[in-house]
């Protein structure tokens, strides 16, 4: 069974009749992905891209038998979006949505693992798998279906990487896009484990970047694996103190360098790419040593 | 965003917490206006948006009036740890009888709401808490519960604090951790909170941070927070961009912070240096291309610039249109590397190939597109 998303996963959008969820889904479902419905309070009734819309996702679960959730709503309620999806018992939550507020994500989190969820996000590109679908904003056309798994926490920098890797013939098993929150729901050590444990996966593609101490946390549990890793991490031309965008990417007081982010990786065994470019060769000589 | 201290102190006022008499000042004169309505002589301090500001000399001490008025001529229009001071707030002297240090923090790290406490207090609780880890207790909620009074009064109980001022201190905190959750704050931290000669508790500092993605739904906050905005930082606001201006010449526009900055990376490992750092975000269009380009364009000393763009939704053939109808103002021959992959991309490439001045790179490889730049530019 691949990673987090597969042929039994029946998802619902929430948000559907947005400007973004509209066009997502028209992609979602191009690229395969067995969405069943969708959600917006007010809009039941409706149909996008030939789905039912419902105005709650009771409704979806009921009728559709909705398993899983990818999140369109605006920022400020997608809380809302999250805990509806949480309290009607899905278990597969992903949240594309950007800015919202680091508290609001923090809730989200702390009540999806009082309820034993996986919520990927926020502000992600969210879960792509070739040849099963995609539940986020991955573009398809990058991909190639392989046993390369990658994580990242930014969306384009990581589509530039899985460019790269299909150029060299580097398929995927499946990517994984954490988002660039100092606060996100999962982490890049939850989905090392699923890789880990995937049979189909080979070797791990890490995309990090300065600010927090993901990468610090994800180098302990690296030690531990058996799979080749790969990492990239992007700004060390940053200078500290400066917040580029990605909230989370900011280098305080010394802490979330890159330089730093960069020795723990290499003392845990990962090969560092210095450029995109170089992750295939790194990645297919790691392989070779297996 | 960080809130300006006097702004701050306002703000704890109104949730009833006591902060010194005294008031913000542009100008000497200012600063003299309000030290005459103190009741005890002053302390000055810079506005600035940094901590360890008593350290480098941003505050002083004064005794009389025309003290506060030299400290003003020292403060106002000079630097303090890399900040210009273009304020400073005058404040009455406390009788204090003893410092406490508080925070409340949004904790990244862990997920949940940390209130810290020290009764050691005093400026350096950064050193302290690294040398004397029991002195600096940590009370931990789980975000999105309210913490109720009895359970700060157990805690204090708990960690030994039973004298006069613990009611009053539970009241307090319980009140900075409301103040915190109301405003979207990343980092509430009162040092000193102090104990004064009359038995009260009152805020001497407050450093309030909030987080930008919070100013969403605080009104008054967006409103301060676009006041405290350069000409730029105003522009790149209302286009819906992150812009950050850097030391260098080389232009850039990314979609997506993490492709921002390997391309800073890219462009350092080249010999090039970053005029700024601009992100697009997820909402490419025309005119948001047409702003942002014109925007990293506008110093004359950019010798050139690189685009690198990549449109999962966005129709990048938007995204061309906003670069055509920039270049055709932006003056100089000044050359535009292009990379745009995503949706339409060939009829993006197609509508760009005449523009003498912007080069197209059609593989998905950054590397290439910086090579291109640096073989023009240098």
């Amino acid at each position: 069974m691949s990673v987090l998303l597969h042929e039994e996963t029946r998802a619902v959008v929430q948000g559907i009749t947005g400007r973004v969820g509209r066009a997502q889904t028209h992609w979602m479902l191009k690229s395969g992905t067995r969405l069943v419905a969708g959600v917006t309070p007010g809009r039941g009734g409706q149909e996008v891209e030939g789905l039912p819309v419902y105005d709650r996702v009771r409704e979806a679960v009921d009728r559709e038998k909705a398993n899983a959730s990818v999140i369109f709503v605006p920022a400020l309620f997608a809380r809302e979006a999250a805990f509806e999806a949480l309290d009607t018992g899905l278990r597969l939550i992903v949240i594309i949505t950007e800015h919202i507020p680091m508290r609001d994500t923090m809730e989200i989190r702390s009540r999806g693992r009082l309820a034993g969820a996986t919520i990927i996000g926020p502000n992600c590109p969210g879960i792509f798998v070739p040849d099963v679908g995609k539940l986020g904003i991955m573009p398809a056309s990058i991909f190639r279906k392989g046993d390369i798994g990658l994580v990242g926490r930014s969306a384009t920098l990581s589509y530039e990487v899985i460019g790269n890797l299909t150029d060299a013939g580097l398929g995927q098993t499946a990517a994984v896009g954490i988002g660039g929150d100092p606060v996100v729901c999962t982490e890049f050590t939850d989905v090392l484990q699923l890789f880990e444990a995937d049979p189909a996966t080979q070797g791990i593609v890490l995309v990090g970047e300065i600010g927090g101490s993901a990468e610090e946390r994800a180098a302990e549990y690296i030690s531990t694996m058996r799979k080749p890793v790969v990492a990239l991490i992007a700004g060390r031309a940053v200078p500290p103190g400066r917040c580029f965008g990605h909230a989370g990417a900011i280098i305080r007081s010394g802490s979330g360098g890159a330089a730093q982010k960069i020795d723990v990786l290499r003392e845990a065994g990962v090969a560092i790419a210095d450029t995109p470019a170089e992750i295939p060769s790194l990645l297919k000589g790691r392989l070779a040593d297996e | 965003m960080i809130v300006p201290e006097d702004y701050a102190k306002q703000l704890l006022a109104r949730y009833g917490l006591a902060t010194p008499p005294g008031g913000a000042a542009r100008t000497p004169d200012e600063a003299v206006t309000v030290a005459e309505t103190l009741g005890r002589m002053g302390v000055v301090k810079a506005l600035i948006p940094s901590g360890g500001r008593g350290k480098a000399g941003g505050v002083k001490v004064c005794s009389c009036v025309d003290q506060v008025r030299e400290a003003a001529q020292l403060l106002l229009g000079h630097d303090v740890l890399g900040c210009p001071v273009e304020r400073v707030l005058v404040e009455q002297v406390m009788p204090v009888a003893q410092e406490i240090y508080t925070c409340v923090v949004a904790n990244a790290h862990t997920g949940t709401v940390d209130l810290l406490l020290s009764l050691a207090g005093g400026v350096d609780i950064e050193a302290m808490s690294q040398t004397d880890e029991a002195a600096l207790q940590r009370l931990v909620v789980e975000p999105g519960d309210v913490l109720p009074l009895h359970r700060v009064r157990r805690w204090l109980s708990q960690i030994g604090v039973e004298d006069g001022c613990a009611a009053e201190l539970a009241h307090v905190l319980v009140t900075l951790y409301r103040v915190a959750a109301d405003l979207d704050a990343m980092l509430l931290e009162i040092n000193p909170l102090a104990l004064v000669d009359s038995g009260s508790l009152v805020a001497l500092d407050c450093k309030l941070e909030v987080d930008d993605n919070g100013l969403l739904r605080q009104p008054e906050l967006l409103r301060l927070y676009q006041s405290g905005l350069g000409p730029r930082e105003l522009r790149a606001w209302e286009l819906g961009v992150s812009f950050v201006p850097l030391d260098g010449d080389i232009g850039v526009i990314t979609s997506g912070a993490g492709l921002g900055m390997a391309t800073l990376d890219l462009l350092q490992r080249a010999g090039l240096s970053a005029a700024n750092f601009l992100d697009t975000g997820g909402g490419i269009s025309e005119a948001l291309v047409k702003g942002a380009l014109e925007l990293v364009m506008e110093p004359p000393e950019v010798k050139g610039a690189i685009i690198n763009l990549y449109g999962g939704i966005n129709r990048m053939l938007e995204a061309a249109r906003g670069i055509v109808a920039a270049l055709q103002h932006i003056e100089g021959d000044r050359p535009v590397v292009v990379k745009i992959l995503g949706n339409q991309q060939e009829e993006a490439w197609a509508m760009l190939e005449p523009e003498p001045n912007v080069h197209v790179i059609d593989v998905i490889q950054t590397e290439t597109a910086v090579a291109r730049l640096a073989a023009l530019v240098m």
